[in-house]
């Protein structure tokens, strides 16, 4: 499985959809993406991660560069997943003090 | 759980070795590779899934420092000993600073100097035991063991 990445909207906040696997050859896509919508106006992003399969250092060093971009323009950058092995990622590196992560997409666009 | 099982594989116990090309494309390929090994020895999921993400960073810090170097060839070895899989990854290149074994990412959620930075420490978080070892005739070796059943190994 590669890497799917679809965009679109919900509420007044930007969707990423990740689907398959992150990593040094497919993140450069992930990375283009947030580029893309942050080039375009948006400062409110989500991405669902829940159908991710793998996710390493290089993924996560994308997300902590898109976090970035949005938050010079006062927006936000937000994960979803309710996956164990996900979580224990952002867990071991730290990272779960540092994004927002919601178990469901509506729970993402409701916080603020 | 002796010492012997830490202090390296035995010839006879290697079940699998990995030669690729230093490209980001091929290191999908080393960790489905080695999890399906780790599969065959019914590992548990989580460990399976532990191993994929542990050995994908050392693979693709091998990757790139071989791109950077020569071009040779990235080579994963596997054995199992003692209920444990021992996975090394050597990379030729100018190898990697043991002292990183012992840095701590600077989580700094204003700063985020660490980008680069969360492969070693995450490969610790995810492995039982991990050393950085001299490689042969140079670069280094990144030595990982995980046991094949959940739970740490005493």
């Amino acid at each position: 499985m590669d890497l799917d990445v679809e965009t679109g909207t919900v509420g007044d906040a930007s969707l990423l959809s990740l689907r398959g696997e992150i990593d040094v050859y497919t993140a450069p896509r992930l990375r283009q993406a947030i580029i893309d919508l942050v080039e375009g106006g948006a400062t409110r992003i989500v991405v669902d991660m829940e159908k991710v399969d793998f996710l390493d250092s290089t993924g996560l060093g994308v997300l902590v560069g898109g976090l970035k971009r949005v938050r010079v323009k006062d927006g936000s950058l937000s994960i979803v997943t309710t996956q164990d092995k996900i979580l224990k990622i952002f867990d071991i590196t730290g990272l779960s003090r540092v994004f927002d992560i919601h178990p469901s997409v509506d729970a993402a666009v409701a916080a603020e | 759980m002796s010492d012997a099982a830490v202090a390296g594989p035995e010839v006879d116990d290697t079940e699998l070795e990995l030669a690729f090309p230093p490209r980001p494309e091929y290191v999908r390929m080393a960790r489905h590779t080695v999890a399906a090994l780790a599969r065959l020895h019914d590992a548990a999921d989580e460990v399976v899934d532990d191993l994929k993400l542990a050995v994908s960073e050392a693979c693709t810090n091998a990757v790139s420092t071989n791109a950077r170097g020569g071009g040779d060839p990235v080579r994963v070895t596997v054995a199992v000993t003692d209920g444990s899989l021992l996975v090394d990854v050597a990379n030729a290149g100018p190898g990697i600073d043991p002292s990183l074994l012992e840095h701590d990412p600077e989580l700094d959620s204003e700063e985020f100097t660490f980008e680069r930075g969360l492969s070693l420490p995450l490969i610790r978080g995810l492995v039982d035991h991990l050393e950085i070892l001299p490689g042969e005739p140079n670069g280094s070796v990144v030595r990982m063991r995980l046991a094949l059943a959940e739970g740490q190994p005493e």
